[in-house]
């Protein structure tokens, strides 16, 4: 992607484990999309491109959306590419206000699912699923990535006190996110002993599922008029789809055929990054992201995660990412994206990063059978 | 309860699970049902909150086939990690490790 695209606003509809009665999808959504153009400065009568992603907006789409939020526009999508869609987002965004199709387009993402709604997701994610994987019965995404784990730990030489370090070290970021469900230090033992949802994964290596929304407002830079605050550039983008049919041990995702032309595009490398946001949807596809894009060098995983995640002497997942912070439904990629604004433009509070000024921002998701199928990366850039 | 049949490719014999439209190793299109034969378990997990109707916990395994797919499937407790074992599919949809 060309340089001129950049994200000028963002916000985040607040987390919440147990929404109050009443709580619907397109509220939330709107909740997010307001805070993101009030940080932008701009107003919503300016709006001309909306990009949405949600599981629960049903039987609402993106059109249904935008009459609601009272928005005119002559651009419209609707992503259905779960952990992945907010870089996907940013990408088709990112290129409509190049091309001139629309000069700003609020990007949102975020769902409300109660207990049945989420189970109904979760057993109905697509044919495969409901066909092969709901009858057995499966439990979720849980059981699939507790193999997925067993076979990380296998190939990496990890113990369950490797992916505790991660999970503590997120929790110790989140202890400064007021929009994160959970904050509290979590200890090694509070870890081993907590109760198990499909061995070997704990309740803390499983995000806890939120009701809540993102948003991100996407100019062209020569719309920056009016931007009080800085404009955060996307420097790099790619994405993967369906890589490998399936035939994989899953311990690789896309980003390992892209990070190679991302950085490139970049010009810039792992090493450059100030804030990384990688997609936690389980402790090890946040190591599996981290090492397919080339951030381990010649270290091995086991001593990586000890000298920079468990010291944060890397500063990873930042709000406490979505194991800590929440996942709020097809939110969770664009979570990261926020997260990155924020530190981008120095706004992240006790947890701010000083001076940062880049970051890679991962997404990965839709579980087609054995693991995710979708997976995408952008580097980003705080213009000035 | 018979054995889970799986799709095979009529052109590179290649097999697959879930079905495909189209052959990932050959990209030919026509195709016939095999039996799944035998494989081995390569995964099991204990899953303590299922939504079975009982709540109980249940027993999964991630099992590649001789043929070559990966399926995932309900294990029989004593089935676990490095066992051989063959699989039958259920009108209810279930395909179980014995
Ligand atoms: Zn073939």
């Amino acid at each position: 992607m060309a340089a001129d695209a950049c994200i000028v606003g963002c916000g985040e509809a607040r987390y919440t484990r147990h929404a109050p009665a009443g709580t619907n999808t397109a509220a939330v959504l709107a909740d997010a999309a307001w805070l993101a153009l009030e940080s932008a400065g701009i107003d919503a009568g300016a709006v001309d491109g909306l990009a949405v992603s949600s599981f629960s907006l049903g039987p609402d789409h993106a059109i249904d959306l935008a009459w609601r939020l009272g928005v005119h526009l002559r651009w419209l999508m609707e992503d259905t590419n779960g952990g992945a869609s907010a870089i996907n987002m940013l990408q088709h965004a990112g290129r409509a206000v190049q091309a001139g199709d629309a000069t700003t387009v609020l990007v949102l993402a975020g769902d409300h699912l109660p207990a049945a709604a989420f189970r109904t997701l979760v057993e109905e994610y697509n044919r495969a699923t409901r066909d092969h994987l709901a009858p057995l019965p499966f439990g979720g995404p849980n059981s699939l990535f507790a193999m997925l784990t067993q076979r990380h730990a296998r190939a990496y030489g990890l113990g369950r006190s490797d992916y505790a370090a991660l999970v503590i070290a997120q929790r110790q970021w989140a202890a400064h996110n007021p929009g994160a469900v959970y904050r509290e230090p979590l200890t090694l033992e509070e870890y081993l002993a907590a109760p198990i949802v499909s061995d070997p994964l704990c309740i803390y290596d499983c995000v806890p599922v939120v009701t809540g929304g993102d948003a991100i407002v996407v100019r062209a830079r020569d719309h920056l008029s009016g931007s009080r605050r800085p404009p955060v550039l996307v420097r790099a983008l790619r994405l993967t789809f369906n890589p490998d049919d399936q035939q994989g041990d899953g311990l690789r995702t896309g980003l390992s055929v892209l990070a190679g032309e991302l950085w490139a595009e970049a010009g810039a490398g792992p090493r450059d990054m100030d804030v990384t946001m990688v997609y936690d949807d389980y402790p090890a596809m946040a190591l599996v992201q981290l090492t397919d894009l080339g951030y381990l060098g010649e270290r091995e995983l086991r001593g990586f995660i000890a000298d920079e995640l468990a010291s944060r002497r890397l500063p990873v997942n930042t709000s406490g990412g979505q194991l800590s912070a929440g996942q709020a439904g097809a939110a969770g990629g664009l979570h990261g994206v926020v997260e990155a604004v924020r530190q981008l433009r120095g706004e992240a509070g006790g947890r701010q990063v000083p001076g940062a000024r880049r970051a890679l921002v991962a997404g990965y998701g839709m579980v087609v059978y054995r693991y995710g199928a979708c997976a995408g990366a952008a580097v980003l850039e705080r213009a000035r | 309860m018979s054995e889970l049949e799986i799709q095979q490719c009529l052109r590179c014999s290649a097999a697959w699970f879930p079905d495909r439209l189209r052959c990932p190793g050959c990209g030919a299109r026509k195709w016939q049902r095999v039996p799944a034969g035998e494989g081995t378990v390569e995964q099991d997990t204990w899953v303590h909150r299922p939504p079975a109707p009982d709540g109980a916990p249940v027993r999964l395994g991630s099992i590649r086939l001789d043929a070559g797919p990966i399926v995932i499937a309900r294990l029989q407790e004593d089935v676990g990690t490095g066992r051989r074992v063959r699989l039958d599919s259920g009108a209810d949809g279930v395909v179980r490790a014995r």
